[in-house]
């Protein structure tokens, strides 16, 4: 290439590259970072990136999942390699479509789904979405779960480009959104939202009548997809229902996932009927009122599914192999301090 | 001959003119789209650029359904102050979480009916309408426990289906009424507007 | 399909790349293809009018100068063309207006029977369009040029899909010298072309529709926002219609010239005007210019026109007789001109109004020259500053009756100006409850001021292209900047707001 053509060239290609430069810094300085003035919850999907990829079992699921199952604790209790890849109000194509992505990292030896999720036939907020579909990894996986998730005032450009849809921020701008320009702390344990405080639970509301007894067909669609998915990949699928006392899981709906089950030889633990096994006091191990479980619920529910898992299923104790024992030992630290924490901040509040 | 012409002329100009007028009344304006070559106003002024439309430009939209209790009329999507002013203090208060936002969801249990709100940026709204015994009936007359031609009587047949739920909508509302073996199970009151669930 | 969808702009890419990947001959063909392919996105009801104008235009502007016909059937099928053409436009726009007017007559006549309002649609760009197709009929019988011989040439010169909803209002001899391809690329036409959409993106979205939001506020209540709101009215209203206006106008020459396709401005510096004569031949100057050559002229070579000129001669003498007519068919212009606009006697007031200044000050130019010859007050410095704000004023007055759709609450609003005394209140905490908050103050304040130097640069020939010249960093910098404020500050997409967020309502 002569001087001529080269330098002809260097001038638009540098510009380029300085507008694009530019714009992605501004797009990262705008994109909500979910570090304390947007809901947390939000960061919870990216931070599964991070990990050496060595789970046995990946928990899939929302609220109902990532507050009520400790991957520490199961590790501390049977040397369970696990990880919760939840968020908040978790669809069922997002699940399947998070257990996609996943085994594109590592195919675990058993994929947990919560099946609460399944009665939610419709994607019901935009904000909740986003949550769950920007802190994955772009994959031709994330592309279908946007497609199946986009509410009728979205649109793919604004995903690829968030810039488009939250350039309004900076009328919002927070410290945060500076702070953790570069970087994101890690607010989840392997997955689980911790809480330690206490609120018993009440009385809660009738159920309403169901208009039709059975679960919507598209999410059963897709947990048939992921059942076929988990075959094809040597993964044990096991459904579950955990211990949340609200919203209602209807005896229909229970019926139909036994049913299901057992025709596909699935195992499925519907945790509401054993929660005296548990152990559970919904006077103490709940934070809100029985709709999720505090720590001190979660490491007795760690007990009973560990339990279970092991025995059941075979899964492996890992303590004792040196890579997963320095994975979790990090893990096991950075849970002790922020429990501590959790716990300080507590006292504190109770004294005002 | 000249005269001829233009008579011919504007007497064929005045019929084409009422042909197409006429296949421009049967067709359907999908939009209406700010055609008018208003410069600028129409982005500015809500101006009817559907010729004709001036009526209905600012008819508000039905009612929805509403249901009196001691005297009290209310419809969903009111406000929930208001509400619970007009109707007392529930028996029992739930204030539901959702995944990531808490006290979304309130719902007030009174005797024989519940109310759920949804929260928006001016207070919260009345969302949901829960009958729990037949004590209390709909303004039309309708209680649980009544018969589908009861209920057809009073509401028509201009619903529609999902399961077993029958289903009227009018306004920004719902009123679902829940059939079993020719029973009404449940009779609910539902808003249409979207709000985070 | 709106500018400003991410649509619309996915369209325009793909249509551009393709565009110059096919042969050049059949450019043309792919911009009629997509003119007609978006305008039934906008409708699928409307399509038939445009194509029956098309249809009536070419056989109307072929048949005028087929030597089959007699003389008098040329002039025969070169008036039906002409009638049924304008009659499509007034009888779909207008009818539900003389209906709506000659029940009013029944109602003041105590009458108890009512016509009812029929069941119209506009077509998109319908009083765009048909006037392209009108110029270009008496354009032809003028002997200006040949009919088009391909229809489907002309069907694409007036439906130009750029300039079908807002204009500009072409000519046929003009548009026609660049619309019909062989255009090959050039990145250089493509850069002025990109800068001029980015431009008009800026208005659009930064300015016009920003503002828009304070302005909506006050006209969905008129009668809670006087006095003071007023005034704040005013400005939004000078500052939306400027911005949107010429910003679409910027956006459409600037699709066009993608295509290499070269449209006439509309606009030149319209509120640097000194007088509301020179306003209108800065601002929207295709119609302008459109009502002079087919309205106005045609209109004083009259017969009748003629007759009535020889009648006022004899009694007041020539001068006079040509002032008459001419502020005769002036006020028929701006008659017109009004109804245009819109079905409505807001708008025929406007157009009366308009034209009253302009006739008045045509009138008083003989006593303004003398007090200029003793004077010289004209020539002073501060007498442009003074005409341009004059001409503000007066425009921000007389465009109220665009800004609300009802003329008698227009004349409310501007009586309250006097009367209502809330201004203290205005200026400290009215400003903020209109839906803007200090940081979109901020924002339209820049914008102004960089639309502003912009245009002082304009004027005194300081192009982007000059500047890139002398600079490139400059140039760089300065595109940077528009396209992230553009990105960034633009009212496109929902806005962001971190309860919303939350609390979403779709």
């Amino acid at each position: 290439m002569s001087k001529e053509t080269k330098k002809r060239w260097l001038r638009p290609v540098i510009s380029g590259l300085l507008v694009i430069l530019i714009l992605l810094g501004l797009q990262r300085l705008l994109v909500p970072k979910y570090m304390g003035d947007t809901p947390i919850e939000g960061a919870m999907i990216g931070e599964y990136y991070d990990t050496p990829k060595l789970h046995d079992v990946i928990f899939l699921g929302d609220c109902e999942v990532y507050e009520n199952i400790s991957p520490v604790d199961l590790w501390r209790d049977y040397g369970i390699s696990s990880y919760v890849r939840g968020s908040a109000q978790q669809l069922t194509w997002q699940s399947y479509y998070l257990l996609e992505d996943t085994l594109r990292y590592e195919t675990p030896k058993a994929v947990v789904f919560n099946v609460q999720a399944l009665k939610t036939e419709e994607t019901e907020s935009e904000a909740y979405n986003r949550m769950t579909l920007d802190g994955m990894a772009w994959s031709l996986s994330k592309v279908k779960a946007i497609q199946a998730s986009m509410g009728e005032d979205e649109s793919m450009v604004e995903y690829v480009f968030p810039l488009l849809r939250f350039h309004s921020r900076y009328s919002e701008l927070t410290k945060e959104d500076f702070t953790y320009f570069f970087h994101r702390d890690v607010i989840s344990y392997a997955g689980y939202y911790m809480r330690v405080d206490v609120k018993a639970a009440g009385s809660f509301p009738e159920p309403r009548r169901l208009s039709s007894p059975s679960l919507p067909e598209n999410t059963m669609e897709y947990l048939d997809k992921m059942r076929i998915l988990c075959k094809n990949n040597g993964v044990e699928l096991i459904l579950m229902k955990a211990p949340s006392l609200y919203p209602h899981w209807y005896e229909e709906w229970d019926a139909q996932i036994e049913a299901y089950a057992a025709q596909y030889g699935l195992a499925y633990y519907n945790f509401l009927d054993v929660t005296g096994e548990i152990g559970l006091d919904y006077s103490m191990d709940t934070y809100d009122g029985g709709l999720h479980l505090n720590l001190s619920g979660a490491q007795k529910l760690a007990e009973y599914f560990g339990d279970l898992l092991v025995s059941r299923h075979h899964l492996p104790d890992r303590r004792g192999e040196a890579t997963y024992q320095d994975y979790w030992k990090e893990q096991e630290t950075h849970y002790d301090e922020g429990r501590n924490k959790l716990i300080e901040e507590l006292k504190k509040n109770e004294k005002e | 001959m000249k005269k001829n012409n233009r008579g011919l002329a504007l007497v064929t100009a005045m019929a084409s003119m009422l042909v197409l007028g006429a296949c421009g009344a049967s067709s359907e304006a999908e939009t209406t789209v700010a055609s008018v070559p208003e410069t600028e106003a129409a982005t500015v002024v809500d101006t009817a650029t559907k010729s004709g439309e001036e009526e209905s430009k600012t008819a508000v939209a039905a009612e929805s359904y509403g249901f009196t209790y001691k005297g009290v009329t209310i419809h969903v999507n009111d406000s929930m102050e208001g509400v619970i002013e007009a109707l007392g203090e529930p028996v029992n208060y739930f204030e539901a979480a959702s995944c990531a936002f808490e006290g979304l969801d309130k719902t007030y249990t009174y005797t024989s009916f519940e109310l759920t709100s949804y929260p928006q940026q001016d207070g919260d709204h009345l969302a949901d309408i829960y009958f729990k015994d037949d004590t209390v009936k709909t303004e039309e007359g309708i209680s649980l426990y009544m018969s589908k031609a009861d209920m057809e009587k009073a509401y028509g047949t201009d619903y529609s289906v999902d399961g077993n739920s029958y289903i009227y909508e009018r306004g920004e509302g719902q009123l679902v009424f829940i059939i079993e073996k020719d029973e009404i199970v449940s009779i609910e009151y539902v808003t249409t507007v979207k709000y985070l669930g | 399909m709106s500018f400003t969808s991410y649509g619309f702009i996915g369209i325009i890419c793909l249509l551009t790349v393709v565009y110059y990947l096919i042969p050049k001959q059949f450019q043309w063909w792919l911009l009629l293809i997509a003119s007609y392919a978006l305008y039934l996105r906008a409708g699928h009801g409307y399509v038939y009018f445009l194509l029956a104008t098309t249809i009536i235009t070419y056989l109307s502007g072929v048949g005028m100068k087929s030597t089959r016909f007699s003389k008098n059937s040329q002039k025969a099928v070169f008036v039906l063309g002409l009638l049924m053409d304008l009659g499509l436009l007034i009888v779909m726009k207008y009818t539900n207006f003389l209906v709506e007017n000659l029940n009013g007559i029944l109602s003041a006549l105590h009458a108890t029977g009512r016509i009812s309002y029929f069941d119209l649609i506009l077509p998109l760009g319908i009083s765009f369009y048909t006037f392209m197709a009108i110029g270009y009929l008496m354009d032809v019988r003028g002997e200006k040029y040949e009919p088009q011989s391909n229809p489907f040439r002309l069907a694409l010169f007036l439906s130009f899909f750029p300039a079908i909803s807002q204009g500009p209002i072409s000519r046929y001899d003009e548009l026609s010298k660049t619309l019909y391809g062989n255009h090959t690329f050039a990145w250089e036409r493509m850069k002025e072309a990109l800068l001029r959409i980015l431009w008009g993106y800026f208005k659009k979205l930064v300015i016009a529709d920003r503002v828009a939001v304070g302005l909506q506020t006050m006209v969905a209540a008129p009668g809670d926002y006087r006095g003071g709101y007023v005034v704040l009215a005013m400005i939004f209203f000078a500052l939306q219609l400027y911005a949107d206006f010429t910003g679409g106008i910027d956006i459409t020459i600037g699709i066009a010239k993608l295509f290499g396709v070269e449209l006439v401005e509309n606009f030149d510096a319209p509120y640097a005007s000194k007088s509301v004569k020179e306003y209108w031949r800065r601002w929207h100057m295709t119609m302008g210019t459109w009502f002079r050559d087919y309205l106005m002229y045609p209109l004083l070579r009259a017969g009748w026109m003629e007759k009535i000129r020889e009648g006022v001669k004899k009694k007041w003498g020539k001068k006079a007789s040509k002032r008459f007519t001419t502020n005769l068919a002036t006020i028929i212009v701006w008659l017109a001109t009004g109804i245009w606009h819109g079905a409505s006697w807001n708008r025929v007031l406007w157009g009366l109004l308009n034209c009253f200044f302009i006739v008045a000050s045509v009138e008083c130019e003989p006593i303004y020259s003398r007090l200029d010859e003793k004077t010289g007050y004209r020539k002073r410095k501060w007498y442009p500053v003074l005409a341009i704000a004059r001409t503000l004023v007066v425009m921000s007055v007389l465009r109220m009756f665009e800004c609300f759709p009802k003329a008698g609450e227009t004349l409310m609003l501007l009586g309250s100006l006097f009367t209502t005394w809330n201004y203290g209140e205005v200026c400290t905490i009215g400003w903020l409850s209109l839906g803007l908050s200090k940081v979109d103050y901020v924002i339209l304040a820049v914008g102004v001021m960089i639309v502003w130097t912009v245009s002082l640069c304009k004027a005194r020939g300081i192009t982007m292209k000059v500047v890139s010249k002398r600079s490139y960093g400059l140039s760089l910098g300065l595109v940077m900047a528009l396209v992230i404020m553009v990105l960034v500050f633009g009212t496109y997409g929902h806005g962001y707001d971190a309860s919303a967020f939350i609390y979403n309502q779709f």
